[in-house]
């Protein structure tokens, strides 16, 4: 019982966690075995044999995280009169997150639930983590989602002609005048990421600000033209125009990502909530989380969908750890 | 607010070097120089995250430059318990020598304030990125004076840090850590629905922290003497170092954000 409860098989169990976490972190975990033949052919066969390329749901791994929690076990009991309660504070709260994350790998569940807007659905998919993936005791349909921005776009023309320039700030259907230049401009679209599809139609490929590109209506000396101008792309110009125009995006930024949903009970209620990333929301013990988004597509949402009946044991582990720890902070 | 971040720089440099005349030349006009040149650095960097601050519409902590501003403040406040616990000369120049060193590390980080993205914009981003700076300042100060005790003190034993000094620097590190790692885990179970997920960044704290906890066990049962206590507090910075930076550039995950 002495050596179980030691300071000494505490440094030795740390020591192999630390190492085996550190092998963990540098190589590649849970990738398709092909993959680990083809990076290192000589060690392959070692690496999956020993299951490092699994190392954190390995049974050694765990073994060894049993083997600590057996350890501080045994230590707060053969010195629960010796120490003081800041002490067993933090000893018995890692026990306790350790507690709570057996208590996620044993009665957990995680799966992704990708929504189309008017859709119900309680059947969850694997995520990328893997592990059981059950159907949802009810089902949820998404009502509706929209990206949230912090501002909206900017579009700034830098228009020149015979070594004279003049910028401006035009925004989408308003007409701009530009006597000296005797040109009038009339933003009629613009696009955060611009694509062309197959059938020659301007479409947004993503919600990110990776191509921005303005369509301007310009009449000048009684001739009038529809172009696309590119943020990116600053020397794409008409040679047929007397005028250079250079078009300069000043991007939103996406703030947030917003489903709208309704959680349908079997017993034919339903429930309507708001999910957001830092924002999740709970419905008879699963939790659903933002998780993506298809680009151009403002009817659909994906929801990661999370059953961890541990979490709050593990929270109040936490607890005990932090309360323990600033009492030894202040009186150590 | 990058100028008065490189004043902040420049008055650092200018605090260190009065300390060093004063090591080197027993100029004691020039340590008190010195240290009013690192409280007029304090200052400024304090002035510098205010401004950025408020033109960021948010806590500077979002990328590695912020990250590395916030560290250099937490060192000086650091420094000046240091100088406080440990009357000697030796302390401010330490202290400086270490935040000098962080205001350099942060000149070849990218300023630019850019806005948050969606996961990052939450009040627990100010608690984790705070406390871990924090611990990692304490753990840099701990190791300063290791360093000092191994290669100074060691001929003079009258320059010798008290061990309580750097028990104290240790003991408040850890503690910061501890809180670090949590709110980050609290953080990541209202953000992605895990509390740990086995990322690069989180394995390597956790590393580190096993690090400490295993050297404050070790030194309460005795066996680790001041100048083993020296090497482990070296050792657990280079684990520091590692989670901060190495993470960043090497291995990437959930906390890629951070190396930007």
């Amino acid at each position: 019982m002495r050596r179980l409860a030691s300071v000494r098989l505490f440094g030795v169990l740390a020591a192999d966690i630390a190492a085996v976490s550190g092998v963990g972190a540098f190589l590649p975990q849970n990738a398709p075995s092909d993959w680990y033949h083809s990076a290192w052919p000589h060690a392959a066969g070692f690496i999956l044999a020993a299951g490092l390329d699994q190392v954190y749901a390995s049974w050694w791994f765990a073994g060894l995280l049993a083997a600590l929690a057996l350890n501080l076990a045994v230590c707060i009991w053969r010195r629960r009169r010796a120490v003081r309660w800041p002490s067993l504070a933090m000893h018995a709260g890692i026990l306790l997150v350790l507690a709570g994350a057996c208590l996620r790998v044993a009665g957990g569940a995680k799966g992704q639930l990708p929504l189309d807007q008017g859709q119900a659905c309680g059947q969850l998919v694997a995520s990328a983590a893997g592990g059981a993936v059950p159907r949802l005791p009810f089902q949820v349909r998404l009502s509706g989602f929209r990206i949230e921005y912090d501002a909206p776009d900017r579009h700034l023309l830098q228009v020149s002609r015979d070594g004279v320039s003049e910028e401006i700030e035009v925004a989408l259907g308003r007409e701009s005048v530009l006597p000296r230049f005797g040109l009038v401009l009339r933003p009629l679209r613009a696009l955060g990421d611009f694509v062309m599809s197959a059938d020659g139609q301007a479409r947004e490929r993503s919600a990110a600000a990776s191509n921005p590109a303005l369509q301007l209506e310009l009449g000048w000396e009684g001739r009038s033209a529809r172009h696309w101008y590119f943020d990116r792309f600053p020397d794409m110009q008409y040679d047929a125009f007397p005028f250079n125009i250079v078009y300069r995006h000043v991007g939103r930024h996406i703030k947030d990502f917003v489903s709208e949903v309704e959680f349908l009970a079997a017993s034919g209620s339903a429930v309507r909530a708001r999910v957001s990333v830092n924002a999740p929301a709970r419905f008879q013990g699963w939790t659903f989380y933002q998780s993506g988004y298809e680009p151009g597509r403002e009817d659909h949402s994906v929801l990661l969908a999370v059953r961890d009946p541990g979490v709050y044991l593990v929270f109040c582990g936490f607890a005990a750890v932090l309360l323990g720890m600033t009492a030894w902070l202040v009186r150590p | 607010m990058i100028e008065a971040a490189n004043l902040a720089f420049a008055l650092g440099l200018a605090g260190l070097a009065g300390h060093a005349l004063d090591r080197a030349g027993s100029w004691r006009w020039c340590g008190r120089a010195g240290d009013w040149a690192l409280a007029a650095a304090f200052a400024a960097l304090t002035a510098a995250l205010a401004a950025r601050w408020y033109a960021a519409g948010r806590p500077p902590m979002a990328n590695q430059y912020e990250s590395l501003l916030i560290l250099a403040w937490c060192l000086s406040v650091g420094g000046w318990w240091l100088s406080r616990r440990w009357p000697v000369r030796a302390a401010g120049l330490l202290g400086g020598a270490v935040f000098t060193a962080v205001l350099a590390a942060a000149s070849f980080a990218d300023p630019t304030v850019r806005p948050l993205m969606p996961a990052l914009r939450s009040n627990w981003l100010t608690y984790h990125v705070f406390t871990a700076m924090a611990a990692y300042a304490a753990f840099a100060l701990a190791a300063a004076v290791a360093v000092w005790n191994l290669a100074v003190a060691r001929r003079d034993s009258a320059q010798r840090p008290p061990d309580a000094v750097v028990l104290a620097a240790l003991r408040f590190g850890f503690f910061m850590l501890t809180v670090g790692i949590m709110t980050g885990a609290v953080w990541a179970q209202r953000a992605w629905g895990s509390y740990w997920s086995w990322d690069p960044k989180e394995t390597w704290s956790l590393i580190t922290w096993l690090v400490y906890a295993v050297i404050l066990h070790l030194r309460r049962t005795g066996v680790l003497p001041a100048r083993k206590l020296a090497w482990s507090c070296i050792v657990g910075l280079a684990c520091v170092l590692f989670t901060y930076f190495g993470v960043n550039f090497l291995l990437g995950g959930l906390h890629s954000y951070s190396g930007s």
